[in-house]
Order: structure tokens, then C-alpha cells, then sequence
């Protein structure tokens, strides 16, 4: 399935560049993920993904297949396997920069994801809407990189082929709606996370980092895909029981 | 059942509506399934499938796993060997049919996602499925063969090794049986002088979802090795067992408990099955293995998955000439126990009712690295009913027929019976007018075909819409010699035995072994009736094959009119053997004693012993006729001559929304002529649920894969299973022409409403856009399809792609299913 994805950071294209380029840094900006080593345009790491009641712990190698600082575009191709035996999961993703300004940097974000085993028997539905969630994240923690105040993040929600379109076009309510409710502790993971993963390349910091935001993860995750299952699975949940098997995964995560 | 009078003398038991025995227990919760049988020292197994729709396997890391707490092995292929038998095919449809080799447990590659690779033995079955995470398995991906039609061309092989896909081609061919004239001239002609229709209809692939996940237990420390197993089937699989694996048939017993529904998918031998036999006898231990609801439906066979070519030539009056039908059938990854034969067994009713003077049938099967297909209720001939149902609807559009004339037109009339089909089959008896008639009038067909006028020409928004079904089917499944010119691994006969006991019970013992379908109530009755016994003092024992030795179990609607039949047969055995013992204790001639209503009498006088009488008499054995065997206990198997052709007409009225693509039932009326009733309360059970199985079809179900072969309708939050919530008040009644060929005039109902009123259903929706330029509509008939076909997108797209159901949009069929069927 295809998923897209812009925002915007307060940041010249070249910094914005040369941050996006230090894969190690951004790699510990995306929540559960750890970038484990880095052998030039190659890279090991893991990520962490809790999707309703399957949590999978991906570990894998990425590659920047291409990098253009003329055009401004970089591909990574990466591809993971569950710990547990759960499927892979792949990904082959196209950032493009964009200057809209001398402060800010427009960046596209087109990713190709394949996806195999339980999450995709299960949580293809609300794959969009966790990728979403997780986006918003990253760009956040990809603002406090920039020692400047975090602007109002524009995200399109994207096109997909067939049903996730429509798996798509609902998300803004339930995603605000989640980052109403998940907003608190995100902010603060966000005061705390910064400090260990700033400095590029300190090897257990990225780490610890990645791993405290992964552990919030299946919390906002829950957040983000609650409200989306209450409104369109509830009415279809005979006394509303799968919808009380979903609120305790969610309190027993806490 | 205990609250009930026992009065047997006086209203016959058959066709009186008995509440079940066996709900009590059922109901209650009191039975033991599968999955509640617990054994000293019993070991679970959990599997680990492939995520992967086809992939080689490169390594399987055990070590950690096998590290876990109270886990006693994991195994692979490898370990195994040939001990864990191997998975049959009873049906080759072709001499020369491509099959697979089907392992339990793949080797060195999977071919569809949900194979299993390993298999872990464990204390408990939470150890057991934790551990089975822990199991490593690295892959080759290898590219999969997903798409029927692509399948169909080679262009991606689903077994490389085999060189091909495509597994039997066959072939039925009115003039070459010498049962009618050539299909190809016919079509010529019309083509010419006459009318041609021809359509492509898809059959989505399903899944039958029976309410208890399969369980089985085996338990190998007796002399016999025992396994328990929640299967349709025990005496196959008994045989299938045997035959695999080199442990002798005597040395094996089968038990098939309480099993909670099958609907054809328990009519299936299972790798798991083959698994915990092979384990419980490697380790000497007392195993189970109960699956999980998602390992349920994605392991567990699906059922349907064709695409129909049809072309049917008439005259301009209507008058069909010719039916030509070309199949493409999705076996899936393997060729399971009946898999290739299921569309074979719709071969014989694409002609249906009508007097097609030419008929071709062609199926080719495929291939594909999915989970593979076999009986799903009906099996075969929904399939076929399907496609010849919107068709003769098509051909009364085409030529601005009403389609009741039309078919009226063609139908087998109530006098010209029995007919021989153009398909080679004789239908003995069938009133096709009958049921219309009543059918129409329950609907009051004419109103709202007035009503529809009226909404169409004030342009409504919402549209009505009325669907059409007068089908048949052949059940009762099988006369022997049709399934032996078939090509089929067995025989279709049934047996039952009658003991009487000491006390002046009566045990009866039948081959059919019931999965919720009420056969000891019904098998009461019957007995209650033949040997004027009371309905409580009738056992009825079944699905053990220590208990009922010979069977061969239940599916196709066969229980009542092969088993039925034969229990008939061993009851007059029983009277025959008591009516000497009863001249000899009444001192008169044997020809003089008359039996009825449970008596032995002397004729013309008032002398007589009851039949518990002459059973305890037989018992002491004291005083019995010189050289009499002291038993009354008597066994029948009995090969049905024929099959058995219920038959009916099934009216849907739908109201579709042109703005939204909603659709919500109107009405729902069915005459169904299943001949004599032994227990209405079952028929309507059975026809109830077989209704909302095959209106499921039209409106909501269906399995779909991704681009990666991974099921993504995994859940019962993607399959849409109906609920009492999505259905309605659906009006049922019956027309009666016995059938002539068994004795109690019974004909099947297990399957007729599945097979009628898919048809009915999407002819309604489709009746109800068809001044929009839609005339047709994939099934599922979800909203979104609806609309799209209303925006003039032909059927309303291909398949379900990505997700199986669009989850968030109000609008979407997966809520829109509450309407669906208009509660």
C-alpha cells in the first residue's frame, strides 16, 4: 500500500539536508525505531510497532538507494522481519525537499509499503491512520532538532489505491481526536527525548531515546486506532464486547 | 424433550414439529466439544504458519524455541519424514489430473500463506503458542499466483515444479453423452436467426466460518489409537488415516463428538488431524491441537472462487436452444479431499429445470498459491444455480419477457415427470408450476411489479428491484456407480442398525454423523413411526467408529434420504424377524400376524403382544420357534438409486438507493418442494439458515487476499459474517410432490436454501438499476459496488482490493451490512 506524506520544517533546505542525511539521528526520531549501525549508504536497525493486540519488533537493513542534493531527493529501501515470526515488512521510501521560504523546508514523503504476515491479515485498515500518527511524531521530534519553535505541521493524508482511500479520507477527525488525548505525555516524551538523541551518532543515546518513545508507542497508537474501531466497528460489535476487549489492550499497556 | 407426552399410537411422530433432543445438551452447554476433552498428561501443539504466500524455506531455527518453558519438541518436515503421512485427493476428476504432493507440514516451500513450517509440542497450549514465536524461519520469497485468470495462463506458477497450473480439465458434452444435440450449432442458429446471451459471472471466494474452530485430540495408549476430532467426517477420515500412514484401519478409532456446524468445511482431512496423530504415536503421549478463530480461517478450507463464462442460445419467442459453460475453478494451493470435484458436481444443474435441447459444460481447475478450496454448502451447484438464474433473468430482459413466463416457457411441466435431463440425470418427480404459484402469491408478485413501474417512472431515488430463483439441485449424495463413473475414491451408500433392547428400547445406530442438524431427533420420529415405539424410548448413536462402524457421514443432504432410507429398511428387517416369535407366543401362523402401530396381532381376532413384549421375549430367549437366531437386531446399508431433486421458487424484492448504493430487503418469500417433511421445525431451521448463508454471498462476504497473497479478511471484523441483526422475517412454505425414490418421499434441505436465493438476491438488486444500464454486479453487492456500477463502472469493479472491507466510511458496505438485509 501507498502512503503519503508532507510537512514542513524551520529549517533552510540544505540544513534540513544535512539532518535528514544523518540517517542515525533521524532514524531515533521515528518512534520505536533504533538505528543499531550504519556502514555508509547502508544501515541495521529495528523497529518497534504495536498494532492493536499484535506488537512486532521488525529488525532489518535500509539503503539509501539514491541520493540527489542538486534535486534534493533521497530513496531508502528497507526491509525488515519480525522477531516473532509475525512477517516482514518493507518499505521503499522517496523524500523530497522543497524551499518554501529561507526558514522552512517542505518535505515529501511517498512511502511503498509492503507488509506480510499478522499486521496485514489484521491492522491493514488502520495502517494509514498509525503511519499518520507515527509521522506526526517524527516530525516533531525532527523539529526539536532545529533549535527553533515548532510551526504548525501541515499533513496530507494520502492517496492509496483502492480501499485504504477510503480507509483514508475519515482519519483527520480520529487522529486530532487521538493527539487531544495523547498530546500531554507526547509533549513530554518530546522535553525528554531530545536531550540523549541531539547529538548525531552517540551510540547508546539514539538507543535509549528510541526505546523510551517506543515504549509510549502502543499507548498512542491505542489512542490513535480507539476512537477510528469505536466508530466503525462498534455498532457491528454485538453488546459492544469487542470493543471492551479493545479498551483493556489499552489499559493493560498503561 | 422429557416434557413431551409419549402417545406414539395415536399422532404419527413424522412430520410433527418435536423440539430437538439434542439442544438440551446443547444449549445448556452441558456437551463435551473437542477442545473440552482433557487426558491425563496431555501435551498441545501449536503451529507455525508461513506469512508468506509462497517462499522457499531456507532455514528453521528451533533452538530457542525448544529452550522455552515446558515445551517437550518442536518439529519440522525434517524431523518427520514420511511419518507424518500425507494429505489425499478421493476425487481425480481427469485420468491425467496435475496434483501437487501434499505434505501436513511443508518441507522446503510453502504455497500459500498459512502453511505450516513447524509444529510445537508443549505442557499447555499458551507455552506451546508462545514457543512457536520463538521458532526462526527464513524465507525465499518466490512470486505467488494469486489471480484466478492469471493463474489460468501460467504466467506465475504456483508449484514450479509441476510446469503448470492448470490441474483438470473436464468436460461434459450433451451430444457427445448422447443426451442431446450439438451446443455449437445451436448457438450458430441463434446467432443467426435466434437470440445470444452471454455473461461472465464471478463466484468470490468464501469461507464457511462454522461456529466451533476445528479441535482434535488424540490419544495413542489405548490398543486402539484414539482421536477425537470436531470433523463432518469421521469414517473417512478413519480410512484416510489408515491408508497414509500404514497404522491398520482396526487399530484406529475415530470420534467425532458433538461437532459444531461444518457446512462443508469440516468435510475435510486436515493437516492439523495429521499432525496430532503423527506426534500422539511418536510421543506416546495423549495430544490436542484446537485452532485459533484466525488460524480457522485462513488454514481451514474456503469454498467457491470461480469465474463463469456462459452463453445460452434461444429463440426470439424465448424458447431455449443451447447452454454452453466454460468454468475457471480456484483449487487453491493443494487439491484437497473432494476439491477438484466440487465444480464437477455443478456440471449436472446448469440446465437446471429448463429442457435445454443442447448443453456443454467445460471446467478447467487452477492452480494458486492460496488457501485451498473445497465443499462449501451447496458445492457446486449454488454455483451453478447462480449462473443459470441470472442468465434466464438476462435472456427475459434482452428479449422484454417477464422472467416467470420466461421461464415458465422452458420449465420441465408437472406431467412430463420423470424427465431425463439434457445433462443425463432423471429427475422422478417435481411441480414447478406448484411452488411458483404459491411463491407468487405469498409475494404478491404483481403489486410489486406495479409498484416498481411506478417508482421508475417518477424517477424515484430509490429504486425497487425483484430477484428471481426457481432452481433445483441434486442431493442425497450418491448413488455409487455415478460416483465410480466419476472418478470418485468411494461409494455414496449409507447403514444403520436397529437393536432392540431388553427393556423394549431401541437403539438405533447410523453411518451419518450429525454436526448439528438434528438427526437424532428426526431419526426418532422416523423409528417411533415404523416399529410404534415412543419417540423418548429411541437412542440414537453415531459418530464413533467403534459405535457406528460403517458410514459414510454426513454432507450433500444425504443423512435423511440415503441414511434415512436406510434405517427404513433395517426397522422392516426387525418386524420381519419378530413376526415369527409372535405367531409362535400367539400360536398362530406367521401369515395370519399383522403388524401396526407397534402390535403383532392375529388377524381377525383381538390377540396380540407389543414389539417390547416380543424384544424381552427374544431376550430371555426362553420360548423362541425351534433353530430361531434369539435377536431382533437387524443392519441395512442402503446405495440410493438415484439422486434426489428438491426444488423450489425463491422471491426477493430489494429496494437499492441510486444515491448511495444501499441496499435494503424488502421482502423475502420461499416455496420450497422438498417432499415429505418428517420434522418442519428442522426443514425451517435448516431453510432459515441456508437463506442467510447464501444471501451472505450476494451481500457481504467474501475472502480477500492482498497483492502479497495475505489474507486480509482474516477477522470477523473483515469477513462479513451476517448476524440475526443484518437479517429479517424471511417468509417460507412448501409445495409437496413426494419423491418416488425412497420410501419415506423425503428429499434433502440442507443446502436448497443456499443454493436458491444467491441468485434471487443479486437479480433483485440488479432488476432494480437495470434501467441504468447495469446488468450485473459482483458479489459481494456492497453499496460501494452498487455505486459504482449505478456511475456506469460495469459490475462495479473488480475485486475487493487492499482491505477487505473499506473500514471508516460510513457509507461503506462494512456497516451499510446492517441495512443490508433491512432487519
Amino acid at each position: 500500500m501507498q502512503l503519503t506524506h508532507e510537512f514542513t520544517v524551520p529549517a533552510g533546505i540544505d540544513e534540513t539536508w544535512r539532518v535528514l542525511d544523518d540517517i542515525e539521528s533521524v532514524g531515533a526520531c521515528f518512534p520505536g525505531a533504533a538505528v543499531t549501525s550504519v556502514e555508509g549508504d547502508t544501515f541495521n536497525g529495528t523497529v518497534k510497532v504495536k498494532l492493536g493486540p499484535i506488537a512486532m519488533v521488525y529488525s532489518g537493513t535500509g539503503t539509501f538507494t539514491e541520493k540527489d542534493q542538486a534535486a534534493h531527493k533521497m530513496v531508502i529501501a528497507a526491509k525488515g522481519k519480525d522477531k516473532r515470526g509475525n512477517g516482514t515488512a518493507g518499505a521503499d521510501v522517496v523524500a523530497t525537499l522543497r524551499e518554501s521560504g529561507p526558514d522552512a523546508t517542505v518535505v515529501n514523503v511517498v512511502t511503498d509499503l509492503q507488509i506480510t504476515g499478522k499486521p496485514a491479515q489484521f491492522g491493514r485498515g488502520v495502517m494509514q491512520d498509525v503511519s499518520d500518527k507515527l509521522l506526526g511524531k517524527f516530525v516533531e521530534c525532527l523539529e526539536g532538532k532545529f533549535a527553533a519553535e515548532p510551526e504548525a505541521v501541515t499533513e496530507v493524508g494520502a492517496d492509496a489505491s483502492g480501499a485504504d482511500a477510503s480507509a483514508t479520507s475519515p482519519a483527520p477527525q480520529p487522529v486530532a481526536a487521538a493527539d487531544a488525548r495523547a498530546g500531554a505525555d507526547t509533549q513530554e516524551r518530546l522535553a525528554a527525548a531530545p536531550g540523549p538523541s541531539a547529538g548525531p551518532g552517540t551510540g547508546p543515546g539514539p538507543a535509549g531515546g528510541s526505546h523510551k518513545a517506543a515504549d509510549d508507542e502502543a499507548l498512542d497508537l491505542g489512542a490513535t486506532v480507539l476512537p477510528v474501531l469505536l466508530r466503525s466497528y462498534g455498532p457491528q460489535l454485538a453488546g459492544g464486547l469487542g470493543v471492551l476487549a479493545l479498551i483493556l489492550w489499552i489499559v493493560r499497556r498503561r | 424433550m422429557t416434557t413431551l407426552e409419549d402417545r406414539p399410537d395415536v399422532a404419527p411422530e413424522i412430520g410433527r414439529d418435536r423440539r430437538r433432543k439434542e439442544d438440551q445438551r446443547l444449549i445448556t452447554g452441558r456437551t463435551r466439544w473437542t477442545d473440552n476433552i482433557t487426558l491425563p498428561g496431555m501435551l498441545h501443539l501449536a503451529m507455525v504458519r508461513s506469512p508468506f504466500a509462497h517462499a522457499r524455506i531456507t532455514g528453521i531455527d528451533t533452538s530457542e524455541a525448544k529452550a522455552a518453558t515446558n515445551v517437550v519438541g518442536v518439529f519440522t518436515a525434517a524431523d518427520l519424514g514420511e511419518s507424518q503421512g500425507v494429505l489425499i485427493n478421493a476425487w481425480a476428476i481427469t485420468e491425467d489430473q496435475v496434483t501437487p504432493t501434499h505434505l501436513p507440514m511443508a518441507a522446503d516451500r510453502v504455497s500459500f500463506a498459512g502453511e505450516i513450517v513447524a509444529v510445537v509440542v508443549a505442557r499447555t497450549q499458551a507455552e506451546a503458542r508462545d514457543a512457536a514465536e520463538l521458532v526462526d524461519v527464513d524465507y525465499e520469497e518466490l512470486p505467488a499466483a494469486l489471480d484466478l485468470k492469471k493463474a489460468a495462463a501460467d504466467e506465475v506458477l504456483a508449484h514450479p515444479e509441476l510446469g503448470t497450473n492448470k490441474s483438470a480439465f473436464w468436460q461434459f458434452d450433451s451430444e457427445g453423452a448422447g443426451t442431446g444435440g450439438n451446443v455449437e450449432a445451436a448457438i450458430e442458429k441463434a446467432r443467426t436467426d435466434g437470440v445470444v446471451i452471454e455473461r461472465e459471472f464471478r463466484q468470490q471466494r468464501l469461507i464457511p466460518a462454522f461456529m466451533e474452530p476445528r479441535s482434535t485430540v488424540v490419544d495413542p495408549s489405548g490398543e486402539q489409537i484414539t482421536m477425537w476430532s470436531a470433523t463432518q467426517i469421521p469414517h473417512i477420515l478413519r480410512f484416510a488415516l489408515a491408508a497414509t500412514t500404514g497404522v491398520p484401519e482396526s487399530k484406529i478409532r475415530v470420534i467425532a463428538p458433538d461437532v459444531g456446524g461444518g457446512f462443508g468445511g469440516k468435510l475435510q482431512t486436515t493437516p492439523e488431524e495429521w499432525l496430532t496423530f503423527c506426534l500422539a504415536n511418536r510421543l506416546g503421549k495423549p495430544v490436542k491441537y484446537t485452532e485459533t478463530r484466525s488460524e480457522s480461517l485462513v488454514s481451514a478450507h474456503h469454498g467457491r472462487d470461480q469465474w463463469q463464462k456462459l452463453t445460452l442460445a434461444a429463440e426470439k419467442d424465448g424458447t431455449v436452444t443451447g447452454l454452453k459453460v466454460d468454468l475457471l475453478a480456484d483449487l487453491g494451493s493443494y487439491v484437497s479431499l473432494v476439491g477438484g470435484g466440487v465444480p464437477v458436481l455443478g456440471a449436472f444443474m446448469f440446465n437446471a429445470i429448463y429442457k435445454f435441447p443442447a448443453y456443454q459444460f467445460n471446467c478447467q481447475t487452477v492452480l494458486t498459491n492460496k488457501t485451498w478450496t473445497d465443499a462449501y454448502r451447496g458445492a457446486g451447484r449454488p454455483e451453478a444455480t447462480y449462473g443459470i438464474e441470472r442468465i434466464m433473468s438476462e435472456l427475459a430482459a434482452e428479449i422484454g419477457m417477464d422472467p416467470i413466463e420466461l421461464r415458465e416457457k422452458n420449465w420441465i411441466k408437472h406431467e412430463e415427470f420423470p424427465f431425463t435431463t439434457v445433462a443425463g440425470l432423471e429427475y422422478d418427480t417435481g411441480n414447478y408450476e406448484a411452488a411458483t404459484a404459491k411463491a407468487l402469491e405469498m409475494f404478491g408478485y404483481d403489486e410489486l411489479r406495479a409498484e416498481q413501474k411506478r417508482r421508475r417512472e417518477a424517477g424515484d431515488t430509490v429504486q425497487l428491484g425483484i430477484g428471481i430463483s426457481t432452481f433445483t439441485e441434486m442431493c442425497g449424495l450418491a448413488p455409487s456407480r455415478v460416483l465410480g463413473s466419476l472418478n470418485y475414491g468411494a461409494g455414496g451408500w449409507e447403514s444403520a442398525t436397529v437393536r432392540m433392547l431388553a427393556t423394549g428400547k431401541v437403539e438405533v445406530v447410523t453411518g451419518a454423523s450429525a454436526h448439528g442438524q438434528g438427526h437424532e431427533t428426526a431419526f426418532s420420529q422416523i423409528v417411533a413411526d415404523r416399529l410404534g415405539v415412543s419417540f423418548d424410548d429411541v437412542e440414537v448413536l453415531h459418530g464413533d467408529t467403534q459405535i457406528a462402524s460403517k458410514g459414510l457421514d454426513t454432507y450433500g443432504s444425504r443423512s435423511l434420504v440415503v441414511g434415512g432410507e436406510a434405517l427404513v429398511k433395517a426397522t422392516d428387517k426387525v418386524i420381519e424377524k419378530a413376526k415369527p416369535v409372535a405367531a409362535h407366543l400367539l400360536e398362530a401362523s406367521v401369515e395370519d400376524i399383522e403388524f401396526s402401530a407397534g402390535r403383532f396381532s392375529v388377524r381377525g381376532t383381538d390377540q396380540g403382544l407389543a414389539i417390547g413384549e416380543i424384544a424381552s421375549a427374544v431376550f430371555t430367549a426362553h420360548n423362541l420357534p425351534d433353530g430361531m437366531e434369539p435377536s431382533l437386531d437387524s443392519e441395512a446399508t442402503y446405495d440410493p438409486i438415484n439422486f434426489n431433486y428438491p426444488h423450489g421458487t425463491h422471491l426477493c424484492a430489494m429496494e437499492v438507493d441510486t444515491e448511495t448504493g444501499a441496499v435494503k430487503m424488502r421482502k423475502y418469500v420461499c416455496v420450497d418442494d422438498i417432499g415429505n417433511v418428517i420434522n418442519p421445525l428442522i426443514v425451517s431451521g435448516q431453510v432459515q439458515g441456508g437463506l442467510v448463508q447464501g444471501i451472505a454471498q450476494a451481500l457481504w462476504e467474501e475472502a480477500v487476499y492482498d497483492e502479497a497473497g495475505t489474507l486480509v479478511s482474516g477477522s470477523f471484523v473483515d469477513y462479513l459474517l451476517p448476524t440475526s441483526a443484518d437479517t429479517m422475517n424471511y417468509e417460507i412454505d412448501h409445495t409437496t410432490t413426494p419423491s418416488i425414490t425412497n420410501t419415506l418421499g423425503t428429499k434433502g434441505v440442507g443446502e436448497a436454501g443456499t443454493i436458491a436465493s444467491t441468485p434471487a438476491v443479486v437479480g433483485s438488486v440488479v432488476d432494480a438499476i437495470r434501467h441504468l444500464g447495469v446488468n450485473d454486479i459482483q458479489m459481494p453487492c456492497t453499496p460501494e459496488r452498487v455505486w459504482k456500477a449505478i456511475q456506469g463502472a460495469g459490475t462495479g469493479g473488480p475485486a475487493t482490493e487492499g482491505a477487505a472491507m473499506p473500514h471508516f466510511d460510513t457509507d461503506e458496505a462494512g456497516t451499510a451490512s446492517t441495512e443490508g438485509a433491512g432487519a
